[in-house]
């Protein structure tokens, strides 16, 4: 290829790239396509599609991965695009305005002048010494600095207002590059996973939420206690708690001891970020008061989900359980093995009043209460891009603030020896709020016309 | 006294204001306008005492349920309506143009209505998701950015009115009058691009808000929810229309129809992704 036209072809490419035009297609189809993605639901099985909305769309649907759009190849490419476009507009006009605010033009033509949005021009009969210092400090007034420049006999006086509001919309700019920076970083970094922990159980791996893979976290972590609050007099649920402790080789971390885990007040450690997120009955836990023929009185837990022994070797395990028998509380049904393997049945009520089985049995047993054991489901997070979104979401705010809400405001005010006196020419300009500006400008205006002709008087 | 009364005097008042300016649209008699200018500023304030009550009634009910005002859907719809008439008489102390209150305040009228036809006004205690400080924040900065773009939209909507009945000759001698009131083209093209650059910076601070709230919550600073989307698209969708009217000069007819594309996606935001489609946010419902 010719040298020429890979160096216009470039050229071309890169005009493309940080045109505006492009931003707003970009803008556009993003959010084009986004609407796209709440309408279509996500994250189905291919199935699904298929039975929903039949062949062709399912085909179409796979092609474009519709099914998670917003991490599909093209809806990536997209904010890729966007980005680059940002990145080269900001590349391309960044340095011009950085130099207009920090080197103005102090000396401008007087054709520029005229040519400002603001303009005003008139002669004074009087020196250009005379009256220098006079105006100087009437600017002064409303801009805190006043620069000067000369040549050939002709005096400029300068000064601005909130210069760096120029630089708000770049700042914006280099916020989103940020906050995409900060999404690749978290997604190439972090993962997502959820774990469940059943009460007095320590768990030290996590399954991830994309895949079956399974990590190990690295330590322990033990669930002490789950509840549910309530509001009063209500069922509405007020707070999900657990009491989470973390464990270095089996042992308590000083200070990570039963930290109560919340919805919106997760739980930080090692990278890794637990945030309450769902809960559930493990088991039940049954009590009983065990009466062993001519023997004393005892208590006993039994969890649903297992075989309790006796001291004297019989196992026995809740085969099931009514909440309410007849309006007289709950009741029990054991199954129970004695020691030399036969195996047996009995009942026990939560009402004294009732039935104690027959006479021969080895045990009586009372119900003395049911209580459940939870399992807490957090979700675990570890996300490396966060503190760069974080960042990136400050700089977006203070950019898109200082980009619409402050004006750089800019005037000029030369003086030209006409004869016996002076010819001046006021002219300034505002990168927003124009209108309001225009009458700051017929004000000083009118403020330095006065300020010279009470030198007159 | 309860917020309930307050909140339905403030409908009243806006009631009154708006036949008030109606009339004043008609008659044109200054009086008039001026009216119903009171009005709505005594429904502001009285509306802004009913909330206030509500946030401290919610605090004298048994259970510890004492949260700011913007947890369900009657609160926040009450919410915007007050957004609204901030923003009109905002824009109104600057422009002092009483006719953009015929099409702002049934805006506000609407929402009003729609908090206690649907009758769900009870206080409501918050579940657990939504017990954070960032509810408030999050809150306060969507619903004044959507008043900005509502007030955007009103201004458009008057643009292409005006520009239309320069373009047809034959006009009803009121017809003429009542458009002869709205502020010039330039002043209208001027005030929409205005409404949009200051509601623009504040519904990026709802956007951050939600994310870091979000974080808090259930550990992802964005998931693609469908509010979480929608927000992004209105955001698109200004964020185009201060490029398209600031560095490519875009104005008049082009930029009042984005402004109102931009309003109906708020709409969406707002309404459309609670009541038809899925998500986190359904609570809001």
């Amino acid at each position: 290829m010719n040298f020429g036209n890979l160096s216009s072809l470039l050229a071309n490419l890169w005009s493309g790239l940080r045109s505006l035009k492009l931003s707003l297609l970009t803008l556009f189809f993003l959010a084009g396509s986004s609407v796209l993605g709440t309408i279509l639901p996500q994250k189905l099985s291919i199935a699904e599609y298929h039975q929903r909305l039949g062949p062709v769309a399912t085909h179409l649907i796979r092609f474009l991965q519709l099914d998670d759009m917003y991490h599909s190849w093209w809806f990536v490419g997209l904010l890729g695009l966007f980005a680059l476009n940002l990145a080269a507009c900001t590349v391309h006009r960044l340095p011009g305005v950085w130099r207009q605010i920090t080197r103005p033009n102090l000396t401008p033509s007087d054709r520029w002048l005229q040519n400002r949005p603001q303009f005003c021009e008139w002669r004074v009969a009087k020196s250009l010494e005379a009256m220098e210092h006079r105006l100087t400090e009437t600017l002064r007034r409303r801009f805190s600095h006043v620069r000067r420049d000369t040549k050939e006999g002709t005096v400029w006086l300068f000064a601005q207002k909130q210069p760096w509001a120029r630089l708000g919309a770049y700042v914006t700019h280099l916020a989103i590059l940020i906050i995409l920076l900060g999404g690749v970083v978290g997604s190439k970094g972090g993962f997502q996973g959820y774990v469940t922990i059943v009460e007095g159980h320590t768990v030290e791996r996590l399954r991830l939420n994309d895949g079956q893979k399974d990590v190990s976290l690295g330590f322990g972590v033990r669930c002490d206690r789950f509840a549910v609050e309530y509001y009063a007099d209500s069922d509405r649920p007020k707070e999900f708690r657990s009491l989470l402790t973390i464990l270095e080789d089996g042992r308590e971390v000083p200070g990570l001891v039963k930290v109560p885990v919340r919805v919106n007040h997760p739980l930080r450690y090692r990278g890794l970020t637990f945030y309450q997120s769902g809960y559930g009955v493990d088991a039940h836990l049954f009590r009983f008061r065990v009466k062993p023929r001519g023997g004393d009185p005892f208590e006993l837990e039994v969890p649903s989900d297992r075989m309790v022994s006796l001291p004297d070797g019989t196992s026995l395990a809740v085969a099931g359980y009514l909440p309410d028998f007849e309006g007289r509380g709950p009741v029990a049904g054991l199954q129970f093995v004695s020691p030399d393997g036969r195996p047996g049945r009995a009942m026990a009520f939560y009402d004294p009043d009732l039935g104690a089985g027959r006479a021969d049995a080895p045990y009586t047993f009372r119900l003395l209460s049911i209580d459940q054991r939870w399992y807490t489901g957090l979700q675990v997070s570890r996300d490396p891009g966060v503190p760069l979104v974080w960042l990136g979401c400050l700089l977006l705010v203070l950019g898109t603030l200082a980009a619409f809400y402050f004006s750089h405001q800019c005037v000029w005010l030369q003086l030209k020896p006409d004869g016996s006196g002076t010819c001046l020419r006021f002219a300034g300009q505002a990168h927003r709020h124009g209108e309001s500006f225009g009458k700051r400008f017929a004000n000083l205006c009118r403020d330095l016309q006065q300020s010279v002709s009470e030198e007159l008087s | 006294m309860t917020s309930f009364n307050l909140l339905n005097g403030a409908t009243t008042a806006y009631f009154i204001a708006f036949w008030l300016l109606v009339a004043y649209a008609g008659l044109r008699r200054e009086t008039l306008g001026r009216m119903g200018i009171v009005f709505t500023w005594v429904g502001l304030i009285v509306h802004a005492m009913g909330i206030g009550l509500r946030w401290y009634e919610s605090y004298q009910l048994p259970g510890d349920v004492g949260h700011a005002p913007f947890a369900n859907f009657y609160e926040s719809v009450v919410f915007f309506g007050w957004a609204i008439v901030l923003a009109f008489l905002l824009l109104d102390l600057k422009l002092r143009r009483r006719v953009i209150g015929v099409f702002a305040l049934p805006l506000a009228l609407a929402c009003m209505g729609y908090a206690q036809l649907s009758g769900r006004d009870a206080i409501e205690p918050l579940m657990p998701a939504l017990r954070s400080r960032w509810l408030t924040y999050h809150v306060i900065s969507c619903f004044l950015a959507y008043g900005a773009f509502t007030m955007s939209f009103c201004v458009s909507v008057m643009y292409l009115l005006k520009e239309r009945s320069r373009n047809l000759a034959p006009q009803t001698a009121w017809w003429h009058g009542f458009i002869g009131l709205f502020p010039g083209r330039d002043t209208l093209d001027d005030v929409n691009y205005r409404a949009v650059a200051i509601g623009f910076p504040i519904w990026t601070v709802g956007i951050v808000t939600g994310a870091a709230w979000a974080n808090y919550a259930w550990g992802r600073y964005w998931s693609w929810d469908p509010k979480e989307t929608w927000s992004l698209i209105v955001w698109f969708i200004y964020a185009a229309f201060l490029h398209a009217r600031l560095s490519r000069g875009w104005s008049g007819r082009a930029t009042a129809w984005l402004a109102i594309g931009g309003f109906v996606a708020t709409l969406f935001c707002y309404l459309g992704v609670n009541l038809l489609l899925p998500g986190l946010h359904s609570y809001g419902s």
